[in-house]
């Protein structure tokens, strides 16, 4: 197994799990994966969901070895329902794949991840997904209506009734299965919430000295009466990253792209307000053609991977009204740590900021994988700014307590009334497990777990040259 | 009590060899009506119990304090109750196999109907008390206690240039608690409440103090999202105590254009173009003469259509103007009517008063194009009974509209179960269309329905051993 989701640290991270699996299966139907997993359920044999494999902590990553199940070939659109608005998708389709399904059909797919090529409808619902389209839409949670799942006894069940309103549902399933990674049961269709095509569609772009110069944008339009459909602030770093890569890419600057969708008129008076209020924060206006390719370049985020091979992605959220706080712990951490990271973020809602930083990981050279500790200390960083890191899986299962103090009970509650028997994807995202079935060494303290990282703190700031990949000519 | 209680009472009941043989309907009227004909002494006994004693605790601490004593955690003494109420709960431990208390919590304005599991013994909490509000300076956010008032929330977000964007489908004096463990129905034009709360602060069954979800952030990507799963039911869980909830950033301009219709086809013709139409609104409600008179100081025409818009002083203008021409149909408009909402405190709470005389003894969720041949069953059951029903409404963007029918009938037992019987029978048979009320959910024979409450049902065994909270009622 080295698919890009462990590929980084894969020889560090065999150690503690053992992330290949004993079988690999690529079931159709419904009914194949029903099948599977009661077979697995009568084996005794860890059953692990996969889609496209574009998740950040190894949510689906086998622990222990025992059945992946790649959900892929369980991509076909089985309805798509103009007058209801809604589409029913296998979980294998990528959300661009859906999206252009919907298009086709005169509809639009109003959110997205910023991996939508790769990742799938099962995958980013179980990452509890936001993404493009967020501020005005929400997440996937707010338009999965249905889903079809397989329950680790092998049991069929829809999560709700697809007609039913979101909001006075009883007994609506779907949202423990947001977020859950996978542990709780396999998502095999999807039934979504589509809305009508809008009418105009308008990415503007805004160039900006420096990242902290830019810092008061997403705030800004946040509060204004403006309802963006995306706000995003690139990274100076994140541009000449992606410059050294394609050279005819833009030059290192800070970035604010904004997309306005509505009816024509209110798009215009929308542009019209974002310009001004840009504007008055020190912005410079880019051209369409800059603003549309950003756009258009949307899901290609990380060619820089190229420059090493190895590329690490976290995500956090963090209070809107401390993203400046945030946005300083992050460049005291890279200092500090010794090593280039490119911070982007992007508007989640009124209040939430989605911070995405990443850096480049060079697996041969000694020490390299010691990088890692940035998630770490900036996650702790986030926590303590009120926010929260996105993602337990393997690698961030050691967040779980602090995020759930008080109430770790109640989520290992459900675990246990969907898997009783703990066979679907064990050993994460609730517990830190290992590759080993034997008591006592079947899992390691969070506490453990988070030394780890710490020492890999301290290795970095010993290290006596810094990691430097690109200059960013002075913006920064 | 909840849905899980009064369905594992229905269930229950059904296996008694004296019900067995009743349709499940039949069954659960017999229930509801406490008739005695037909309940043998058993089942009798279970709903004729009340609670050993209710408690206006002032604090969060009290409440843990109290759950832990229910527990057996701490002495009883501890808790500092009257010395009546200590007694009595002291006797009712002497003569109980469990050694835990029941704790129960009251909820403020039972939407509909009681539920039909009375509280079994133990403690009940009024929560009344907790009225607290603190809307946050810096971000678009409040933290309101479980007693509070919705209204109050929506008043105090004004003063501090905030708006509540969620709004109460039938404009009766919720608390928040209604909103977490009732079933009063909540929503914007563009999404359910769902969207707009972050976390719920709690008393866990083993009486700790948790927080579910987080407060400052929306909840993405850490674990199970319970704050959605739970909703509508959380005092069968844990005992709530406030909840943190998403507010908007108060407009320049918030305009409220009311548009009259002379029929339901009509306005649901024009309902059609708005839905599709992407323009943003903030509520868009829907009222015939009845249940405009009932919310509005001044007489309306058959049909109403309420729409909040803001934004800029130009943008709202051309809005407006926008949708002039998009709602082709109606007879008249006015722009100077305030919302039932933006009425002053007692006026609002007046109006409230009226409203809740009416039965609704449930929702009806229904496509746009479904409402006029939806309403005019519903007349029918109202003139085949010679009874006034009037409707109040809200629309959806994702196309639907979401229909109170409020029946002019005496709140008697009997009555409540034939109108929601009777509103369930109109919904059947129109595609799209769905009937959310209590007693359709516990009459419901649904094995999908069926399968998501034993999870449920699952989940609550689980998170509460001790059967502390809302236990069930054992029939013995």
């Amino acid at each position: 197994m080295a698919s890009h989701d462990v590929s980084s640290h894969k020889k560090r991270a065999s150690l503690q799990w053992r992330m290949v699996p004993d079988f690999v299966v690529l079931p159709r139907t419904t009914e194949e994966v029903s099948r599977i997993v009661r077979l697995a359920s009568k084996a005794g044999l860890p059953i692990v969901p996969r889609g496209g494999g574009s998740g950040l902590v190894g949510g689906a990553v086998p622990s222990r070895g025992g059945i992946l199940v790649d959900m892929r070939q369980m991509d076909q659109v089985r309805n798509v329902d103009t007058d209801r608005r809604t589409m029913t998708v296998q979980a294998g389709r990528t959300w661009k794949e859906a999206a252009e399904a919907a298009a086709s059909r005169g509809m639009f797919l109003p959110v997205s991840p910023l991996g939508a090529p790769a990742s799938t409808i099962g995958g980013w619902y179980s990452n509890g997904g936001v993404g493009y389209g967020s501020p005005r839409y929400g997440s996937a949670r707010d338009i999965v209506l249905d889903l079809e799942v397989v329950l680790p006894s092998g049991e069929v069940i829809h999560t709700a009734d697809d007609s039913v309103d979101l909001g006075p549902s009883y007994a609506n399933l779907g949202p423990a299965f947001f977020g859950a990674e996978g542990t709780l049961g396999l998502i095999t269709e999807a039934t979504l919430q589509l809305s009508p095509k809008p009418e105009a569609f308008r990415p503007l772009a805004y160039s900006f000295g420096s990242l902290w110069s830019a810092r008061k944008v997403i705030g800004a339009l946040a509060a204004s009466d403006v309802e963006p459909y995306h706000v995003s602030l690139l990274d100076p770093v994140h541009l000449a990253l992606v410059k050294r890569v394609r050279p005819e890419a833009l030059a290192p600057q800070a970035l604010a792209n904004v997309v306005l969708e509505g009816p024509k008129d209110e798009v215009v008076a929308g542009e019209k307000e974002v310009d001004e209020i840009i504007h008055g924060l020190g912005g410079k206006k880019l051209g369409e053609d800059v603003a549309k390719s950003q756009w258009d370049a949307r899901f290609d985020l990380y060619p820089a991977r190229r420059i090493t091979g190895g590329l690490v992605v976290a995500e956090d959220l963090v209070p809107l009204k401390r993203f400046p706080e945030a946005l300083r712990a992050a460049a005291r951490l890279t200092k500090g740590l010794r090593m280039q990271a490119a911070v982007n973020s992007f508007l989640v809602d009124p209040n939430t900021v989605a911070m995405v930083p990443y850096f480049l990981v060079s697996e041969g050279k000694l020490l390299a994988t010691t990088a890692v500790a940035f998630t770490k200390k900036f996650g702790d960083a986030v926590f303590d700014l009120d926010g929260h890191p996105q993602g337990l899986g393997l690698f961030a299962a050691y967040n779980f307590p602090r995020m759930h103090r008080g109430v770790a009970e109640l989520h290992e509650s459900a675990k246990a009334a969907f898997d009783p028997q703990g066979l679907v994807n064990p050993g994460k995202t609730l517990e830190v497990g290992t590759r080993f079935g034997v008591p006592v060494f079947d899992a390691v303290s969070p506490e453990v777990m988070s030394f780890g990282y710490e020492v890999d703190a301290l290795l970095r700031r010993m290290k006596p040259t810094a990691e430097r990949y690109v200059d960013t000519g002075g913006a920064a | 009590m909840g849905l899980l209680v009064d369905r594992a009472l229905v269930d229950a009941a059904a296996s008694v060899p004296a019900l067995r043989d009743l349709p499940r309907s039949a069954l659960v009227e017999a229930l509801f009506t406490r008739d005695e004909r037909v309940l043998p002494p058993q089942i009798a006994v279970i709903l004729g119990r009340t609670a050993t004693v209710t408690l206006k605790p002032k604090a969060a601490d009290e409440i843990q304090n109290l759950v832990q004593a229910a527990n057996g955690l701490v002495s009883l003494a501890s808790v500092g109750l009257p010395p009546e109420d200590h007694k009595r709960i002291l006797g009712e431990l002497r003569g109980s196999k469990d050694r835990s208390i029941p704790v129960r919590v009251r909820p403020g304005t039972p939407t509909t109907h009681p539920w039909i599991v009375p509280p079994q013994g133990g403690i009940e909490l009024d929560l009344s008390g907790f009225t607290s509000i603190e809307v946050d300076k810096e971000g678009n956010r409040a933290f309101a206690a479980i007693g509070a008032r919705w209204k109050a929330l929506y008043d105090e977000a004004t003063r501090a240039r905030r708006l509540v964007p969620f709004f109460p489908l039938v404009p009766l004096d919720y608390t928040i608690g209604d909103i977490l463990c009732g079933d009063a129905v909540f929503g914007s034009y563009r999404a359910p409440f769902r969207r707009y709360l972050y976390a719920v602060r709690s008393i866990t069954p083993y009486g700790r103090k948790a927080r579910i979800g987080f407060e400052e952030v929306t909840n993405h990507g850490t674990g199970y999202d319970l704050t959605g799963l739970l909703q509508n039911s959380f005092s069968e869980f844990a005992v709530p105590v406030g909840a943190a909830l998403v507010l908007a950033p108060r407009p320049r301009v918030l305009s409220n254009l009311v548009y009259r219709f002379p029929d339901a086809k009509t306005l649901a013709e024009a309902l059609g173009k708005l839905v599709s139409s992407g323009r943003p609104l903030y509520y868009a409600n829907i009222y015939d003469a009845g249940g405009w008179g009932l919310s509005h100081p001044v007489a309306g025409g058959p049909f109403s259509l309420e729409i909040g818009i803001g934004g800029a002083p130009t943008v709202v203008s051309s809005r407006e103007k926008a949708l002039d021409a998009l709602l082709a149909g109606f007879t008249a408009k006015a722009a100077d009517i305030p919302a039932p909402h933006d009425a002053d405190a007692q006026a609002f709470a007046r109006n409230a008063e009226r409203i809740a005389r009416l039965l609704i003894p449930g929702y009806l969720v229904a496509p746009v194009k479904a409402m006029p041949e939806l309403l005019s069953r519903i007349q029918g059951i109202g003139g085949g009974a010679s009874v006034k029903v009037s409707f109040l409404g809200a629309v959806r963007q994702r196309g639907v509209v979401l229909i109170a029918p409020g029946f002019d009938i005496p709140k008697e037992p009997s009555r409540i179960f034939d109108s929601a019987r009777r509103i369930w029978e109109a919904a059947q048979g129109l595609p799209g269309v769905s009937c959310v009320s209590r007693l359709a959910h516990l009459w419901s024979e649904d094995e999908m329905y069926g399968k998501r409450l034993a999870i449920l049902r699952e989940l609550k065994g689980r998170a509460d051993p001790a059967r502390v909270v809302e236990p069930m009622a054992p029939i013995g």
